[in-house]
């Protein structure tokens, strides 16, 4: 009966394209690619993908995992180009999940991340886009820079010793970007660099004309045959590094508001250079990271995960400010932060804005950082929306175009043991000897019941029923005779 | 002489009539015995889903958790059965893999009947479309399949005891089956998560609990009604009132010396032939007063004077209940019985 009852399971219920995963009770389909698109994302959903991609002790967390309990959903996934893997300086901003059909947005009940791992050192030549306008010379920021960019992890950062990088430094100001020294040079080594920073790096004089900076270093000078030439033989990516210390300035009357339309069109312009239509191969387009020296002038400034690049003056500088001039004004209340980050967003980056050496040694190295292999995407939706099978998609919307999708299957009847609650709120996988919690009390307790009935019987006994032989009653005049010790006849 | 009933085959496990005392709680002692298989099926079900990742469509998920639980609550009855009456288990192994066989078979029967057939009759539209996804997490499609697994469940054993207490194996097994159900259901669904691990625990564990106590409990015929000397002469001495093969019997206690069952001294205020007790074929126990000697029954908030009446026809009687004191003359002279009900075993 057993043998058929184990035919009749495997012919009628062969889960077609759905894997188990391991220590769950989930099962996930067959991960869907979008075609057409210039990267591959591949989502993990097998152990020997895992294996063969992932260190050892990260195999868990390549897995698929859904914590139905604590109502989230974790997804390994890695792109690759022409089947090699291609690793991304990838955040949150950058992709797109969709759960059952409708994208996420963090806030509120749900919350989105993407956790990077396996950090692998990429070619990549570096842009420094330096202001060097007649601000710098206030506070000593120049020195503040000189020293943050000679600082040892920043060198080391910017010349690592697996792979092959170069420097061009820039200087800009309302006579354009100028290449350090006077003449265009790829530093391939970190003497050369530091020479010349020590040396060359100082104030210039004029006005900041930092997006017209941006514009260039991510256009006509990567548009330059022998920076082609140089990306191409190389196979480096292109990362720009702007540093301010104020605003985009044009004029002496200008406007923070003046500014929303130029920045309208830097960030249309990086859109283009970026986007796939853009002709470039997705390994040559480059990256914009922002540095911004000084205070943020809307510390409170946060962009939501929808960005347009038409921004309008009220969004750029807050309500009250959008009239306010620059020059002798704003400059000296802070940064414009605000520009910074949306250039960033829009250029793949990131932002960052330090007031002394040693963070802008950590934003330059921060911009210089790593990609990586693979990534974790995590999200966190009502648990109500885990109650029945699911398709997850992931979508890349910033560097090139890549989107995958996979159906997870939790079982409509078991789940594994709920998980605890790691650093960042986010769950942690339970060993399954978790079980252990559940069922040694439990059979524990149904042992002591068991045995309750018993001892109360018997306590009962012990205290009210006469459980030792009485004595016998002393009678008028009669000794107590002995109890007889054998039956009667 | 010492009256004893035979010792039975020693071949039993687990399951010990000696640790459950003839009180109420004797009908816990089944509940509790199920439920734990009930939650070690669930767990079992579960260590085979996470550890060895079967490669069945989730479509039968429900199907075997349901009709494993079923099998093995009523694996649980029979062998506690064959426990307390000391069947070996080897001479009883085929009555095991009957009651189990048949059980699963019918859970996995009744499952299937109810999401494949019943539920694509009854429902329409959406509701059409939920009910037939073995996704989703659901009592509302997936009630009668509760139900018709705890039937299953009390039918296995249902027809290993030839159809005895059909009523009870019935309801008892359908309200467990449902009341697993529920529990699985509101445990999911407690606080603001859903979390199906708690609520697969408590749906073995209230189903084998229930069944448990509902279906088949520890059966009286397994008892033996004893009278037992309290009092100084011949302490603790006893005898079993109940015949060997069940039938109504009679036992009685005096001093006289010849064919009584229980000698008790005059010196102690006993009569030739004061009392008897009685068992009629229900196991009900009856006290009768024989004699125009002083003979009381005590129990909690209770006094019973059974002293002979001549001017009636037929002596007094009262029925006995496990821990009544039976005190026979007065004063100084003065004789204590108990009655008290001990597994047919005990020697």
């Amino acid at each position: 009966m057993i043998r058929w009852l184990w035919v009749w399971l495997m012919i009628a219920g062969c889960a077609e394209g759905l894997t188990p995963i391991p220590n769950t009770t989930t099962r996930v389909g067959r991960p869907e690619v979008v075609d057409g698109t210039e990267l591959e994302l591949k989502i993990f959903t097998t152990l020997d993908e895992c294996r063969a991609r992932v260190q050892p002790d990260e195999l868990e967390l390549c897995m698929p995992y859904v914590d139905r309990a604590n109502g989230e959903v974790r997804l390994g996934f890695q792109f690759r180009l022409d089947s090699d893997v291609f690793p991304l300086p990838l955040a949150s901003e950058h992709i797109k999940i969709g759960h059952l059909g409708r994208e996420l947005q963090g806030g509120g009940a749900n919350t989105v991340s993407v956790v990077p791992h396996d950090p692998v050192r990429s070619p990549q030549l570096f842009i420094l886009m330096i202001d060097g306008s007649s601000s710098m010379t206030k506070g000593g920021r120049m020195e503040k820079v000189r020293k943050a960019l000679l600082m040892p992890e920043v060198v080391e950062a910017f010349f690592p010793d697996d792979v092959k990088t170069g420097v061009v430094v820039f200087q800009f100001t309302d006579r354009g970007p100028r290449p350090i020294g006077g003449r265009l040079r790829v530093f391939e080594n970190p003497r050369d660099y530091r020479q010349v920073i020590r040396r060359e790096l100082r104030v210039l004089s004029g006005y900041t004309h930092l997006y017209d900076a941006i514009t260039y270093a991510t256009g006509e000078f990567l548009a330059r045959q022998d920076i082609q030439d140089l990306l191409t033989f190389h196979q480096m990516t292109p990362t720009v590094v702007a540093l301010t210390d104020g605003f985009n300035n044009i004029r002496s009357d200008d406007t923070c508001g003046d500014n929303a339309g130029r920045l309208s069109t830097l960030l249309r312009h990086l859109e283009q250079v970026r986007a796939p239509e853009s002709g470039i191969e997705p390994g040559r387009r480059p990256s914009v990271y922002t540095v911004g020296l000084g205070r943020p002038l809307r510390p409170a400034f946060e962009l939501g995960r929808e960005v347009s690049t038409s921004v309008r003056a009220r969004d750029l500088c807050g309500g009250r400010k959008v009239g306010r001039q620059i020059n002798g004004d704003l400059e000296n209340r802070g940064i414009d932060n605000a520009s910074l980050e949306w250039i960033a967003r829009i250029g793949g980056g990131q932002s960052y804005v330090r007031q002394d050496y040693k963070g802008l040694g950590q934003a330059f190295k921060g911009a210089a950082a790593a990609r990586y292999h693979w990534f974790e995407a995590r999200y966190r939706v009502p648990p109500f929306y885990l109650r029945r099978s699911f398709r997850t998609t992931l979508r890349l919307i910033s560097f090139a175009t890549a989107e995958a999708s996979v159906e997870l299957f939790p079982s409509a009847w078991l789940d594994a043991p709920p998980g605890a609650k790691g650093d960042g709120g986010w769950t942690v996988q339970r060993p399954y000897r978790y079980i252990l919690v559940l069922l040694m009390p439990a059979f524990g307790m149904l042992l002591l019941l068991s045995y309750l009935g018993a001892a109360a019987f018997h306590a009962r006994r012990a205290m009210f029923m006469k459980v030792r032989q009485p004595r016998p009653p002393i009678r008028a005049g009669v000794p107590p005779a002995n109890p007889p010790v054998d039956d009667p006849p | 002489m010492v009256w004893s009933f035979p010792q039975y085959e020693r071949g039993g496990f687990s399951v010990n009539i000696f640790l459950i005392p003839y009180t109420w709680y004797r009908h816990l002692a089944m509940a509790l015995w199920c439920a734990a298989w009930g939650l070690a099926a669930w767990a079992g079900v579960l260590t085979f889903f996470v550890k060895l990742s079967p490669g069945w469509h989730p479509a039968l998920d429900g199907s075997i958790l349901i009709s494993t639980l079923s099998g093995t609550i009523a694996f649980a009855s029979i062998s506690g059965e064959a426990a307390l009456r000391r069947r070996s288990v080897f001479a009883s192994s085929w009555r095991l893999v009957l009651a189990t066989g048949l059980s699963v078979g019918l859970a996995m029967l009744g499952y299937w009947f109810w999401t494949e057939v019943f539920n694509r009759l009854l429902y329409a539209d959406q509701a059409a479309l939920d009910a037939v996804d073995s996704s989703l997490v659901t009592l509302r499609y997936r009630v009668g399949a509760f139900a018709l697994a705890g039937l299953a469940s009390g039918i296995g054993p249902l027809v290993l005891r030839k159809g005895q207490g059909w009523l009870n194996h019935l309801s008892g097994g359908l309200a467990s089956g449902l009341a697993g159900g529920a529990t699985w259901h509101l445990l999911n669904y407690q606080g603001h998560g859903s979390d199906l691990f708690w609520a697969g625990a408590g749906l073995g564990l209230v189903w084998g609990f229930v069944y448990g106590l509902l279906v088949w409990g520890v059966p009286d015929e397994l008892y033996a009604g004893w009278v037992r000397v309290l009092s100084w002469n011949r302490y603790s001495h006893r005898i079993p009132v109940d015949a060997l093969d069940g039938s109504p019997n009679e036992r009685f206690v005096g001093h006289f010396t010849r064919g009584l069952d229980l000698f008790l001294g005059a010196d102690d205020g006993v009569a030739e032939m004061h009392v008897s007790v009685a068992v009629d074929d229900r196991q009900q126990y009856a006290l009768r007063g024989l004699s125009l000697a002083p003979t009381k029954v005590r129990r909690f908030l209770e006094r019973i004077e059974l002293r002979y009446d001549a001017r009636r026809p037929a002596p007094l009687q009262t029925t006995l209940k496990s821990g009544d004191r039976v005190e026979l003359g007065e004063g100084e002279h003065q004789a204590e019985l108990e009655f008290i009900m001990l597994p047919k075993e005990e020697r």
